[in-house]
This record gives structure tokens, sequence and C-alpha cells, in this order.
């Protein structure tokens, strides 16, 4: 049997439940911002995270994911994503992505967001500010009759002008009632190339952007992933579906809490 | 939360997950085959696989995945795969694939035969043979070095050879303690391109092969494919993995049914 390569075209019924699904990823990361601060663990932002999700009537994604132990993913410093939440301590200076899947009513929300812990280093800030405005560039192009080529060189572009490389084992994908679907949303790319987007689409962009070189390693856990070279690497996410014009992103910040700092 | 492109290379006690899995996947449509006779409806065969799978501590992996309602794929005659077991009886005259895939221990094996109902016209036990053997021009070619490219082009050029077309829509996928998973084998492309295999990747190969034109459709069910022009189309399917030398398939038949005649 296959997996199904046919990308959905959603109608607005579907928007409007990705709205839903959406918010509520973006709301779990708000209610997060202020506990992310140095003496907390990993394990406790993941309870908090869970049980936030599971009071708002809704199940976190990651949760038994293909084997994935915990409800959210926390990747601190040279982790790039996939990071098992623990009793890691976070400590001053350090910076960590946390990665929240909600499905809501069926349908999920997929979004994540650097946060850094006490105060942090310029090359840290600027490297977060760099993946931040990359996923922007990314988005930014989206609208039908794009392709998903011109997004992964947007990407790429931006990135690599400030002097930073974008990991390439790990890519955006469709999303809406199925975690990971098609299409899958590469970081890197030629304009012009790959799938055209069409009205109805829905999928996850979400570089992963590294201060050092692109090389990543999975470590023996099968999940976290972290940089070769043991360099910075930062992350952030947003579900979005292509409208008739452009596009919606479903997992702003209720807050305006985009990127740190949050206070 | 980011789609791996990462392949996992697995270890000896994955093998033997494996090869239970597909022994198990194997054994069902062996005690399936005698069933494929003209009135049976696609329905009783699914029941039957069913029934067999969970009798021995498994899993029908189809069942509600992404939503499919059956415990196997029925693809009759011009259905070129995903066809949704249901009232339809089986005529004298008719082919069939009969896809499987069990869940025994955590672990997947996926696995395809055709089947001829009664007597079949010479066109279509040709188009049986072809597609067997385009099957086995690809599983040859397995070994570390080789690549994902090396594989289609084989059967696609096998397969043109005997002037029959290589669907384009659907394609092979990594498994393991996952349904699917990277790398895609696709059955068209060219040598030395896509992914080099490595010992202990673990994937499907599973063309399938048009009397006529290679394009499909889905019908409104979501899922059904059938071919556009209502050509024949036939599918055989392994889960093999890449070993020191060559492969291993893991879902030979037990009782030596690999492709019809059965009986």
């Amino acid at each position: 049997m296959h997996e199904p390569q046919k990308i959905i075209l959603h109608d607005r019924a579907g928007f409007e439940a990705m709205r839903k699904a959406g918010r509520l990823a973006a709301e779990t990361l708000d209610m997060i911002a202020p506990h992310v601060k140095p003496g907390i663990s990993t394990d406790a932002l993941d309870t908090l995270c869970h049980d936030f999700i599971v009071d708002h009537g809704a199940v976190p994604a990651p949760l038994n994911y293909h084997g994935f132990p915990k409800s959210v993913c926390t990747s601190v410093n040279h982790v790039v994503c996939h990071g098992i939440p623990g009793d890691k301590i976070l400590r001053d200076g350090d910076m960590l992505n946390i990665d929240v899947t909600t499905i809501v009513d069926g349908w999920h929300g997929d979004t994540s967001r650097m946060f850094t812990v006490g105060e942090t280093s310029v090359k840290t800030k600027r490297l977060i500010d760099i993946t931040f405005e990359t996923m922007w560039a990314g988005i930014r192009t989206v609208k039908p009759g794009a392709t998903v080529g011109d997004i992964g060189h947007a990407i790429q572009t931006h990135a690599e002008l400030n002097r930073c490389s974008v990991v390439e084992e790990f890519c955006g994908h469709g999303i809406g009632q199925v975690f990971q679907t098609v299409p899958s949303i590469m970081n890197f790319g030629t304009p012009g190339t790959g799938t055209v987007l069409q009205e109805g689409m829905f999928f996850t962009i979400e570089p992963m952007v590294n201060l050092g070189k692109a090389g990543v390693k999975v470590l023996d856990d099968g999940w976290t992933a972290v940089t070769k070279d043991r360099s910075l690497s930062a992350q952030f996410e947003h579900s979005l579906g292509v409208t008739a014009d452009g596009f919606e992103v479903f997992t702003q910040s209720p807050e305006g809490l985009d990127k740190p700092p949050y206070s | 939360m980011s789609q791996s492109r990462t392949i996992k290379i697995h270890g000896p006690e994955d093998f033997e997950g494996m090869r239970k899995a597909g022994r198990l996947a194997a054994q069902t449509i062996d005690v399936v085959t005698p069933h494929v006779k003209p009135g049976v409806t696609t329905e009783e065969l699914d029941t039957i696989c069913h029934d067999f799978i969970v009798a021995h501590g498994a899993q029908p992996a189809p069942l509600n995945y992404r939503g499919f309602p059956k415990s196997i794929c029925a693809s009759v005659n011009h259905v070129v795969c995903h066809g949704i077991p249901g009232d339809k009886k089986l005529h004298d005259g008719d082919i069939i694939n009969l896809d499987i895939t069990t869940i025994l221990d955590g672990w997947y094996g996926d696995t395809s035969r055709m089947f001829t109902v009664g007597e079949v016209s010479v066109k279509a036990k040709r188009l049986i043979d072809i597609t067997f053997e385009a099957m086995w021009e690809g599983i040859r070619v397995v070994k570390p070095g080789a690549t994902t490219g090396d594989i289609g082009h084989a059967i696609q050029s096998f397969a043109e050879k005997q002037r029959c077309s290589v669907v384009r829509d659907f394609c092979g996928h990594g498994l393991g303690r996952v349904f699917h998973d990277a790398p895609n084998i696709m059955h068209f492309g060219e040598p030395s391109t896509g992914t080099k295999l490595e010992e202990g990747m673990f994937f499907t190969i599973e063309p399938m092969i048009n009397l006529g034109k290679y394009d499909v459709k889905i019908l409104g069910d979501g899922w059904t494919a059938v071919t556009k022009d209502r050509s024949l189309s036939a599918q055989f399917e392994h889960s093999l993995a890449v070993t020191a030398d060559g492969f291993e398939v893991f879902t030979q038949s037990p009782e030596g049914l690999d492709k019809p005649p059965y009986g």
C-alpha cells in the first residue's frame, strides 16, 4: 500500500478548522513563554504544555507519534530539532526551540518558536533574528502559481546571505487532518521548480538555520538531531494555507509573542 | 514538528522483526489464495485476511490508515491500487491484486500479489508475467552503492520494452517500525541518480504496470485509483532490505505461491 501522493485542496471549512487548531498551538506557546527561565527542566515545560492542550479538549500530536515519548519537542542550543523533554535544566544563556502540535477536532496546528533563557550572547540573538526573518522570507513567497522551489530558494538565500546554513535533512510538510503529508517543503531549492502551489493547500514552513555548517546527526535515542560541528541551531515554524491572493498563517501568536525578547 | 528526510539504517535485531512481520503478510496471501474464485466478494476476502492476521497476534495496517475503511486493498482489472473491498463479486476472467500489510510487534510487513479468477485472457496473463518480472528486475539491482534511480530504471526499461507503461503517481517507500518513510522508490528513473542504497535500509518495491497508458485517476471515494484509459493494470510487491552483498526479501511466500497460476 502506498502513501497517497495527492495534495488535498481544502475548502472554507478546512480553513476554519485549521484556524482553531493553529490558534490553540500558538496559545500554548504564549502560555509557556513566562515559564522559560533558568532552573526549569524541559520535562516541566512539556508537562505544562501537555496539560494546557488537554485542558482545551485537544491532543498533543507528537505524543507517541512514530514512538516519540513526549508531547512537545524541546531543542536546546546545538540541538536542531526533535529534542526530547527530560530532566535537563535550562541555564542562563541557553536558547531553545519549543515545537507544539495540537490536534483539535481532528485538525493539526503545528508551530514552533525560539526562546532565550536569561541573558544570551549577541550571536545567539543574531541567529534567532536571522532564523525568524528566514521563515518569513519563505512565507512571503506563498501564493497560487509559486512553487515549493521558490519557498526553498527564498529561505536558503536569506540564511546564506547572513553567512548561516540551512539544514537539509528535515523539511516542512503538508498538514491538515494528517500530521505530516505531501507536499514536502524543503528549506533550499531552485526558483520555478517543484510542486506548483494552489489555493487550499495547507503546509508548514519551518527552516532550521545553523551558525556553523549544515551537517546534522541523529543521536542514539533515534530522535534528537544535533549539528555535527556543535554550532548553535535555531528554528521557527508556522502552519499556513494558500489563499486566492497569497497566504493565511494559522499559528500567529494571539499575544503578539512572535520572537524573543517576549517581555 | 519537522518531517525527517533521513533514512533509517537498521541492525540485525531489526531484520529479525521484519522477517516475522513479512512472513505473516506472505502467509496471509497464501491463506487467501484458494478463496479467490468466481462468486466470492472482495469483502469476504478482506474478512478472511483480517481474521487470519488478528488470530496471529498482529494488526492489518491499512485499517483506518488515513481513513482507509478496510484491512486490505483489493484492486480488480483496471483498478491500479487502493481498491476498497466491498460487495463486488469476482467474475470468471477477472484479475485482482490483494495488498496486505501486517503490523507484528511494531514492525510492518507489506506485500501484494496478483490473482486470476477462473480462466483469464492471454493478454491478462501476459501483463501479470511482465509485472512480476518487472518487480524482480528492480529487486535484483538492490545492493549497497546502487541508487534508487537504478531500481526505477531497471523496472521502467523492462516494462516499456514489453510495450507496457509504468504508473507514475504511486511509489514504493521506506518502512520498518513505520508504514511509510523515506526513501521513496520510484518505478521509473535514470541510472545513478537519487538516493544511494546502504546496508540496513528497508523499503518496498511495488511497480504498477498498465497494458495501456500510465495515467491514473482517483475515484470519488478518495482511494480507488484506476487507469484513465480503463486498460488492465497489475502489481506485485515485496518488502526487502539492503544487505552487505545484495538484498533480503522479507515477504517471500512460504508456500511458493509466487505468481499465478497457484492451483
